[in-house]
């Protein structure tokens, strides 16, 4: 027992005291506590707890991992217990159920998170124009009110554009504050071939579908036709999660025989079994003119058929002299360059292999068995093109389709197949809708490529594509809707430029790389905190999510902040938004329409009715459509029923291929252009020249740069090459946070057996990486199924400088990017170089042990 | 004569607490104000801590918190003040890494999730009493700041039934006592000591330290506390 009132009696809990506590709270009581509790409005309305059921609601999956799925929790007493995915309809083949991974059923982590960003923060030095800039992501911070936040944002931008100009602010990506801006005066963007790499630009000038709005391959049914499939670059078990793995299964179980051509022996390569033959980063295009040659030397159309010399009379230019478009030096055609008539070099398998790194038999096998087979699937994702220089690689993939003519037939197909088309060609079978936001027009003209955006800040020139040099004086960052310092290249630049600026401004949910070097973070809801939404996956596939709980903490959504703002900036808010965010998803819902069984026409997906718009309380006209509206949020999901047979398949190119002069291609030429003169003069507006027909160029930062002396072999400096593989601990950098994927993905670099053993490197050492451009750290996993000579670097981790700020503990792939545009505007992630070493500073711990941006009491599984 | 004296000694205790909860709960609810660290530290309110003699601890965490406000000028000095608001914020805020998350659900949940059935369990015991957070979701309840302010509410409606005499009173002040030893012991006993552990490894100011010192060292004397109190009030 406590003995309370012998205490009472005994100690200095005299009469003093006793009025000395009452006396305390008395006048304290005058100075208010503003974060407590409040005394509730009605209290006949006592708690509802055990009265809620059990419901469960569509919840958004909303990253871009190159897969989408159906995600659905399980609400309880408005907590969310439990997520499951698509349990829809039976799981087949013919129609499969689009299951979620380990990132979409780790989502309750990412949205309950200890971690998110809570409220509206200020840096604490911060002053208009700056103050002590070079704090920047290690200043104290300070939270503040929306009003306070807000009034600092909009004077700042008025203040920069009034003193700059409004091409002094520089609005990240794409988003609502582009609009805003656009709306105020105008703004600086960027852009860059993201995760095209060269298939963003050079393909459509060809006459090739880039992979996502016009699509190269035939559908996931057809794809059973195929009795070869080449995965050049592609793994669809890491990059394109959901059901997409599941249609080459398919094939496979059809009987198609699988080659993976890729630096890693990859996961999809395993479910395949498929033949790997590795290569090197970045010299894709020395392996397919070695096996164009193959295919021109041993090719005879009658005991040898291996070119299919029909298709490329029919549907090319540039092949040969005879077939080139007007006004081309018929010197410069593609057959000459392959057999070194003028540069004296034929692109032997030999030659190749020097550069690519496959034994010449070895070519000569790829090309005989692609040449000969009747049925094949050439398929590519985007990920080969990821490089400097990567214009020629597009054009010469290209050009191996149409000199073996596995194009526009059944069973035959090659293009791009990745992200949400990956084993799935065709046009869309369920059209998301508008929501009816306006889209104004940027006044400013300012667009800056990706690798020069940080050099801009920092050296105040920048090169316009199609023009030539600008002045830059960037002043102002809004990051609005992506992780521009986190996934562009040369992160350690990219900081300098944050701190040379004079405002930083970011809306994240948590404090991401772009919010930690920020003057104000400005915090929003994630989708589940939204009205709800239409996502778009595989083509046959339309996702709906819905509200699954309020706004959390003081976050508020994109579109609120975007009106706030407009307000303050003394615009009417309705210019841009002139209805609620819940008429913006009512209007894509109602605009959303579906294929109709003639496979040609489309119809309105979702029935609405007229007491469904009165009880949404927006404006609208009832319709019918194909699944009730209720129903549709309901499932969280429409799927067009498919079946071998239906009128929904897709073969890529098939009526051009048919009747060429019927139905021409948009190039000048109406055909597909070995020659292409489109991109030979586009390329002079921009960075490198690239040839008009496929031709081989070291590339800016590529194998042959790892060598200080090609000629004798001699290596140099950066003797490694690194590219970088999507991993499933993250959709590029989202997700990084979350703990159970920090445990179960560890994020290692791989390093071929080989290499760590000349290295002195064991499993789970702590490996450096450094090049010119930065430092960083991971933990090695050896392998034996890696390229030797290469790293494997996983795209996405979240930079966290030491406390030097040199070396960078999270193996962020861009502290080693170069900042370095080619061609057309091309960056280069996956042709990287650099020094590898053990390293000798104190050992990296486990990310899923770290105290990153989250903590764990320790002790706790 | 016996009952009423007795009445003003339970009194005391409530006042007693009524000043610590005040206390705990403006410190580690939000940024300390200007305002109140100024009557804080002008009207020496830390001396007025009880319980002093009971715990090394509360000792310890009275030095460094007197220590810190005697080489920190916090209300005349600027940069002093920012650097004690910067150290709540760090600690329980943000935006960088939390050393020391001030929620129940981090300690007492495998997944560390805030909004679960923990928050929600806190959140309906408030809303039993008329008691809830400014808007939905705005903060988590299980928050140690909101878990304080409530036992300080709690142990208001306590003092203020014992100022009524009379059998009904009684009743709803022995409710209300039990009530608050059910809180203290299910919510704030269970996460307080690796909290306040996390608070003293980490923070950089004393005065935090200190306060976290005296937070878990009183919350256990009160727990002690309550207990007595319902024993001599079925005795």
């Amino acid at each position: 027992m406590f003995d309370l009132m012998s205490k009472l009696k005994n100690y200095k809990m005299s009469r003093r005291a006793f009025v000395g506590w009452s006396a305390a709270v008395t006048a304290a009581a005058a100075i208010p506590v503003s974060r407590g509790l409040k005394t509730k409005a009605e209290l006949n309305k006592v708690f509802a707890a055990s009265e809620g059921n059990e419901v469960w609601k569509s919840a958004a999956c909303w990253h871009n991992c190159g897969g989408r799925c159906v995600n659905k929790v399980l609400v309880k007493d408005n907590v969310v217990i439990r997520q499951k995915t698509d349990d829809t309809h039976e799981d087949s083949p013919d129609y499969p159920q689009q299951r979620g991974c380990l990132r979409g059923r780790s989502q309750r982590q990412q949205v309950f998170g200890a971690d998110r960003l809570k409220y509206p923060m200020k840096r604490k030095n911060w002053k208009p124009g700056g103050g002590k800039k070079e704090l920047r992501g290690k200043d104290q911070w300070v939270r503040i009110s929306w009003d306070e936040a807000l009034d600092i944002v909009a004077s700042e931008m008025k203040r920069i554009a009034q003193k700059h100009g409004n091409n002094a602010l520089w609005a990240t990506g794409s988003g609502e504050i582009t609009k805003v801006l656009s709306e105020n005066g105008g703004c600086t963007t960027d852009y860059g071939t993201t995760s095209w790499g060269a298939w963003f630009w050079a393909s459509t000038m060809m006459g090739v579908a880039e992979g996502w709005e016009e699509l190269g391959i035939n559908d996931r049914i057809d794809l059973r036709n195929s009795q070869l499939i080449v995965l050049w670059g592609v793994n669809p078990a890491w990059s394109s999660p959901g059901s997409p793995t599941y249609n080459y299964l398919q094939a496979k179980k059809a009987g198609a025989h699988f080659i993976s051509i890729d630096p890693k022996y990859t996961e999809s390569a395993q479910v395949f079994g498929a033949d790997w033959v590795p290569i090197r980063p970045g010299t894709d295009d020395a392996l397919a003119f070695g096996m164009m040659y193959t295919l021109l030397d041993e090719d005879d159309p009658k005991s040898n058929p291996l070119i299919d010399w029909d298709f490329l009379n029919r549907c090319t230019v540039g092949f040969d002299k005879e077939h080139m478009p007007k006004g081309a030096n018929p010197k410069d055609n593609f057959k000459d360059y392959l057999l070194g008539t003028y540069d004296n070099e034929p692109k032997t398998p030999e030659w190749a292999a020097e550069i690519c790194g496959v034994e010449p038999e070895k070519i000569r096998e790829l090309a005989r068995k692609i040449g000969s087979t009747e049925r094949v699937a050439l398929l590519t994702g985007w990920a080969p093109a990821r490089i400097n220089n990567g214009e020629g690689w597009v054009q010469a993939f290209s050009t191996l389709g149409f000199m073996t003519g596995h194009m526009g037939r059944s069973g035959r197909m090659t293009g791009v197949s990745c992200h949400r088309s990956s084993g799935n060609g065709g046009h869309w079978l369920v059209n998301k809708g508008e929501n009816g936001y306006p889209q104004p027009e940027n006044p400013v003209t300012d667009s800056i490529n990706h690798n020069e955006i940080f050099p801009a800040i920092l050296e105040g020139k920048f090169h316009q594509k199609g023009e030539g040099e600008r002045k830059a004086n960037i002043q102002l960052i809004y990051h609005q809707f992506n992780a521009t310092l986190q996934t562009r290249s040369t992160i350690l630049q990219g900081i300098q430029a944050h701190r040379k600026v004079e405002f930083v401004v970011t809306h994240a949910y948590t404090l991401t790389t772009n919010a930690k070097y920020s003057d104000v973070v400005l915090p929003v809801t994630t989708e589940w905190e939204r009205e709800g939404g239409l996502l778009v996956g595989n083509r046959e596939i339309l996702i709906a999510h819905t509200n699954i709980v309020e706004p959390m903490y003081e976050a508020k959504s994109d579109v609120w902040i975007a009106k706030e703002l407009m307000k303050k900036l003394g615009k009417d808010p309705k210019k841009l938004y002139p209805f609620s965010e819940k008429q913006a998803f009512f209007n894509e819902l109602a605009s959303s329409t579906v294929i109709k069984e003639n496979g040609k026409d489309y119809e309105p997906l979702v029935g609405i009715t007229a007491r469904d718009i009165k009880e949404w309380g927006v404006e609208g006209k009832p319709q019918k459509g194909r699944i009730s509206l209720q129903e549709f949020l309901e499932k969280g999901v429409y799927q067009v029923k498919r079946k071998p047979g239906d009128n929904f398949g897709y073969i890529a190119y098939q009526d051009f291929v048919e009747k060429p002069d019927k139905h021409p291609l948009e190039t000048p030429s109406g055909k597909f252009e070995i020659y292409c003169n489109t991109i030979a003069e586009e390329s002079k507006g921009g960075w490198t020249e690239v040839s008009p027909i496929p031709k081989y160029v070291p590339k800016a930062r590529g194998y042959e740069a790892t060598f200080a002396d090609w000629q004798n072999k001699k290596k140099g400096k950066y003797s490694f090459q690194v590219f970088n593989p999507h991993y499933l601990r993250r959709s590029h950098s989202t997700f990084d946070n979350v703990p159970w994927l920090r445990e179960a993905m560890p994020n290692p670099v791989f390093i071929s057996k080989k290499d760590a053993k000349e290295l002195g490197i064991k499993d789970g050492d702590t490996v450096l990486l450094s090049n010119e451009y930065g430092k960083t750290l991971r933990p090695a996993k050896t392998t034996e199924t890696l390229m030797p000579g290469t790293v494997a670097l996983p795209h996405g981790a979240w930079v966290e400088m030491d406390e030097k700020e040199e070396v960078d503990k999270a193996g962020a792939d861009n502290m080693l990017t170069a900042p370095i545009a080619t061609g057309l505007g091309t960056s280069g992630w996956n042709t990287v170089i650099c020094h590898v070493e053990k390293y000798q500073g104190d050992p990296l711990i486990e990310d899923a042990k770290w105290e990153q941006r989250i903590f764990f009491p320790n002790g706790e599984v | 004569m016996r009952s009423s004296e007795a009445v003003l000694d339970m009194a005391e205790v409530f006042y007693a607490r009524q000043f610590v909860y005040d206390v705990l709960r403006r410190f580690f609810l939000e940024e300390p104000s200007r305002d109140y660290l100024a009557y804080f530290v002008q009207e020496k309110l830390i001396d007025l801590f009880p319980f002093v003699e009971e715990s090394e601890d509360i000792q310890r965490g009275i030095a460094e918190i007197k220590g810190y406000l005697s080489k920190h000028n916090v209300i005349g000095n600027d940069t002093d003040y920012e650097d004690l608001h910067w150290d709540y914020t760090r600690l329980f805020v943000g935006p960088f890494d939390l050393p020391a998350p001030p929620w129940e659900s981090v300690y007492v949940r495998k997944d560390r999730l805030l909004f679960q059935s923990n928050t929600v369990d806190v959140r309906n015991v408030y809303l039993q009493f008329g008691y809830e957070v400014e808007h939905k979701n705005l903060e988590a309840e299980d928050h140690v700041g909101l878990e304080l302010d409530f036992m300080f509410h709690l142990n208001d409606l306590t003092l203020r039934s014992l100022k009524n005499v009379g059998l009904k009173s009684k009743a709803n002040s022995t409710y209300l006592i039990k009530e608050q030893k059910k809180f203290l012991e299910i919510h704030l006993l269970a996460f307080i000591s690796t909290f306040s552990e996390k608070v003293i490894e980490n923070a950089h100011t004393g005065f935090f330290s200190g306060m976290a010192r005296l937070l878990r060292s009183y919350l256990k004397i009160d727990a002690a506390i309550l207990e007595e109190l319902l024993e001599r009030d079925e005795s």
